[in-house]
């Protein structure tokens, strides 16, 4: 039997059966869109009004690093974060090569924290920091960094300490500014 | 080493280990798809780069990724083409009121629960540089997709593509995913100018695109297309033409404020359909996209996606929820929508199952929106993960709601409707009226090539039903169906859609026609019913039918199989092995009419068959003459033929009985004593058993010597069922 769609020049139908669309349908339609319309336009009023996102807090910060305790002590010490909102993953380098803010593709963050009550926390290992990999007098212990601290425009302040020794000092840090090319991307 | 090298080196390892997890998906019946992105995954920091940090950085280092994201952005831009060019207006004639309402509750009910579900997720997982707006809005597209592409291969391969319940499906789907895309353009271009207000100059200009494409555009292009159905070939002039259209469209798209994958998408609708042009540029672009470029697309977004940062409880249960609420919000949508528009409850839950399958196009969408800063990596994370459990879903959950032994077999020559669940009170009326019309005895004929199987067709109608003037009541009818089971190798090209399964489909119907009409007697063809379907495993299709259809024999003809010498391995051995029914191997040596039929018998269940098969022929014609040769191995005793053979005989009447002769021979090689008499048989029918050297698998010198000797055609007989008769439905007392 003859296919009428099986001639090259097929178009998209017409309906031919808007006649059949009755007014019932067509008004179910018009209520379902402007439900869900009014609907989203209420969340989206009450969620930029209410609610606050953890700022963009992602990036590098260099250090002032000589006053830092131990293994950390170094002349360029860099902190790279990355950012799930609210979810923070970073790194402690004194490369000067991570500063271009690019990460490897496949490293794994080694610092973990929040963002919380206004301010960030993050600890961890630091393996790429030389001294602090390896053991101390205890055995076989690494050192884990403890990081605390605020966000005061394009600078990190906060205290840092390295767990055996309570005492924590204050910290200074900048963020390094990153070639625009990356943000606009695909 | 230099980039390109390494580049390559990164391609070469993510092209091969896409196959591996492709084919090994496929094996455990999941879209080969799914397999392809789950490699892409396994490369990238959630497996690769845990187990093996030191290496994976070796291997994929940050210089590099750029290059994967140009190389990844050119296969998405030609996959789109690719998917712009399949999506046919065929699907959208049938059920377009209830395919429309459908589709889009299917996307209002998923959207609003995303946007709800961002008031919960926005002060978590994002941060203030993205707008709320823009957030909600991206979170309620990504929870409406429908992969269109992979559902339809699904649909494919579950022979849906012609019931009522798979053209709604894909008609669902089909207009789901074109206003997904529209919501997403929407989407982008408010994220761009992070605004409402401030998108609607982007979304004019997107619509005045659209019309432009589609109409000076398609224009055009079916000149193009007339041209070519003139010239018969797809120069590389056109094809250059075609692909540079298809990139200066993406950057268009993409220079108005929505993304490039717009532009090629639009071109790809913007083909004429149903055009050999069409058919045979997909078929020259989709290798090196699909093989190539797609894959790396997979690896780019498998380097993004970090399952490693769901390192909490709370973090998987927020994972459940955005599951979860995808899965409601899909499923739910449809059911109800499905349901007041009349569907039956089961069909409307597998519509639903269905349109949850969110696969590949949620992928594209996800990475659109991880480049834009949209969505954070962790909720990158969630939704691929969320994007693979819908997909791989599908399949099992299609299976459980809408198995294969409700879909009714397509044995008539034309496409028949899948009317038994529409009403599913009068079907139960129909089968009582229909009773006594149905076959009583059904003869399943694998047909792998319709032009060089007549022999097999005419020998099965032989054994269906008895030749002109032997009377018999019409009630005792017997049927052939000749299988015909198209495997789709590729499980994702073009001639997968549904549109083109469907035109392969109707060319086997057409060969299968022409074989029919010629067999003799003219009355016969009545008898034949051919089933064509796709699949990707014959032998386990051909089980499956042959039980549903409550076929008594699979008559099948012989082919020499490509791996082994044995007559009996290959295909043949597979249907062997999984076939629960007893089965006939024809070997056709082209004999015209098969009146003189030889059955040498030794007792066993086997030759019982081969012995029920040829009284049947028998009976079916008064031509025909059986001789049942026993032989005797000096000294030893000979063979009785069994009791209920005897019986059988003796309740044959008189007239056939004279046609029939039981020699007993003496020889030392009972196969040659066989090959002897086949000299002067038409029809040798012989079980698989040592006895005659047929025996499955066997390494021993004597196996296949009858098959290569013997003079007459052969018939192989092997018994899977002892209960069943052959006999019945041609001795009317019986």
């Amino acid at each position: 039997m003859p296919n009428p769609s099986a001639s090259p020049n097929y178009q998209f139908p017409i309906p031919k059966n808007m006649n059949q669309l009755n007014v019932k349908l067509l008004t179910f339609y018009g209520i379902s869109i402007a439900f869900v319309a009014i609907l989203f336009k209420v969340v989206t009023a009450y969620g930029e009004t209410n609610l606050k996102a953890a700022p963009a807090i992602a990036g590098s910060y260099r250090f002032d690093a000589q006053n830092l305790p131990e293994c950390l002590k170094s002349d360029s010490l860099v902190l790279t974060i990355e950012q799930s909102g609210v979810y923070l993953s970073g790194n402690l380098k004194s490369d000067n090569s991570s500063v271009d803010g690019k990460k490897t593709a496949e490293e794994k963050p080694s610092l973990i924290g929040k963002w919380e009550n206004q301010g960030l926390n993050l600890s961890g290992v630091v393996p790429n920091l030389t001294g602090c990999g390896e053991s101390t007098s205890s055995g076989s212990q690494k050192s884990v960094v403890k990081l605390r601290g605020i966000v005061e425009g394009e600078s990190l302040k906060g205290k840092i300490s390295l767990v055996e020794n309570a005492a924590a000092t204050d910290f200074t840090a900048q963020r390094v500014v990153v070639t625009k090319q990356e943000h606009q991307g695909h | 080493m230099p980039i390109a090298i390494l580049v390559l080196v990164e391609v070469l390892i993510v092209i091969a280990l896409s196959r591996i997890v492709g084919l090994g998906f496929r094996w455990i019946k999941q879209p080969q798809v799914i397999g392809e992105i789950v490699a892409g995954i396994m490369l990238g920091p959630s497996l690769f780069g845990l187990v093996a940090p030191d290496l994976a950085a070796a291997v994929f280092p940050a210089e590099a990724v750029p290059f994967l994201n140009v190389l990844s952005e050119i296969g998405l831009i030609f996959f789109m083409f690719l998917i712009g060019l399949e999506l046919n207006p065929k699907y959208l004639k049938s059920n377009l009121n209830t395919a429309i309402l459908t589709s889009h509750v299917s996307i209002l009910v998923p959207f609003s629960l995303g946007s709800l579900l961002a008031l919960l997720l926005y002060p978590i997982v994002s941060n203030s540089s993205v707008s709320f707006t823009a957030f909600a809005l991206f979170l309620g597209v990504a929870m409406s997709i429908t992969a269109f592409p992979v559902l339809a291969r699904i649909i494919t391969e579950h022979n849906l593509q012609n019931t009522k319940l798979g053209t709604l499906a894909l008609t669902c789907a089909a207009v789901d995913d074109v206003t997904a895309w529209c919501l997403l353009a929407v989407a982008i271009a408010v994220t761009r100018t992070n605004s409402m207000i401030g998108a609607l100059p982007t979304i004019f200009a997107s619509l005045i695109y659209i019309a432009f494409m589609l109409i000076v555009v398609r224009w055009f292009l079916q000149r193009l297309s007339k041209h070519y159905n003139r010239t018969g070939r797809l120069t590389q002039l056109v094809l250059a033409g075609i692909y540079m259209g298809v990139v200066a469209s993406a950057l268009i798209t993409e220079w108005i404020g929505i993304h490039l994958i717009f532009g090629a998408f639009l071109l790809g609708v913007a083909m004429p359909k149903n055009a050999g042009l069409t058919r045979e540029l997909a078929e020259k672009t989709e290798d090196f996209v699909l093989i190539f470029l797609l894959p790396i697309f997979f690896a780019y977004s498998g380097l993004r996606t970090q399952i490693g940062l769901l390192n909490t409880p709370e973090l998987w249960l927020l994972c459940a929820t955005v599951l979860g609420v995808a899965i409601i919000g899909k499923y739910v949508g449809t059911y109800a929508a499905a349901r007041v528009c009349g569907i039956s409850n089961r069909e409307a839950s597998a519509l639903g199952w269905m349109m949850n399958t969110r696969g590949l196009t949620e992928l594209i969408v996800l990475n659109i929106g991880l480049s834009l800063g949209v969505i954070s990596p962790l909720l990158f994370t969630m939704l691929v993960i969320m994007a693979l459990v819908t997909t791989f879903m599908t399949s099992p959950l299609l299976e459980w709601t809408y198995p294969k032994r409700l879909i009714r077999l397509d044995i008539s020559e034309f496409s028949s409707d899948d009317s038994e669940l529409e009403n599913p009170k009068s079907a139960g009326d129909l089968k009582e009226t229909n009773k006594e019309l149905l076959p009583t005895y059904r003869i399943l004929v694998p047909v792998a090539n319709p032009s060089t199987q007549k022999g097999l067709l005419q020998l099965a109608v032989a054994l269906a039903q008895s030749a002109a003037g032997m009377g018999g009541s019409d009630l005792q009818s017997a049927a052939v169906h000749p299988l015909s089971l198209i495997e789709l190798s590729e499980d994702y090209a073009f001639e997968s859609t549904p549109v083109e399964a469907d035109r392969i489909i109707q060319e086997r119907l057409g060969k299968l026609s022409e074989l029919i009409e010629s067999l003799q007697p003219p009355e016969a063809r009545k008898l034949v019913h051919p089933i064509v379907r796709v699949t990707n495993d014959v032998a386990r299709e051909t089980a499956q039918i042959a039980e549903l259809d409550r076929a008594d024999l699979i008559l099948v003809g012989w082919h020499r199989p490509t791996f082994s010498s044995n007559r009996l391995g290959g295909r043949v051995g597979q249907i062997l092995s999984t076939a629960k029914v007893d089965v006939a191997i024809f070997v056709d040596r082209g004999r015209e009419r098969l009146n003189n039929l030889l059955v040498p018998y030794a007792a066993n269940i086997h030759d019982d068959l081969g012995l029920e098969l040829a009284l049947r022929l028998l009976v079916n014609s008064q031509e025909r003459r059986l001789t049942v040769l026993r032989v005797v191995v000096n000294g030893e005793a000979e063979n009785e033929l069994s009791y209920e053979f005897r019986r059988v005989i003796e309740q044959l009447p008189v007239e056939v009985r004279s046609r029939i002769e039981t020699p007993i021979v003496e020889a030392a090689e009972p196969i040659q004593a066989v090959v002897a008499a086949s000299a002067n048989a038409d029809l040798t029918i012989a079980g698989t058993s040592r006895e005659w050297g047929i025996e499955r698998q066997t390494l021993g010198q004597y196996t296949d010597e009858l098959v290569v000797q013997c003079h007459s055609s052969l018939l192989i007989a092997r018994c899977y069922v002892k209960v069943r008769s052959h006999l019945t439905s041609v001795l009317p007392q019986m």
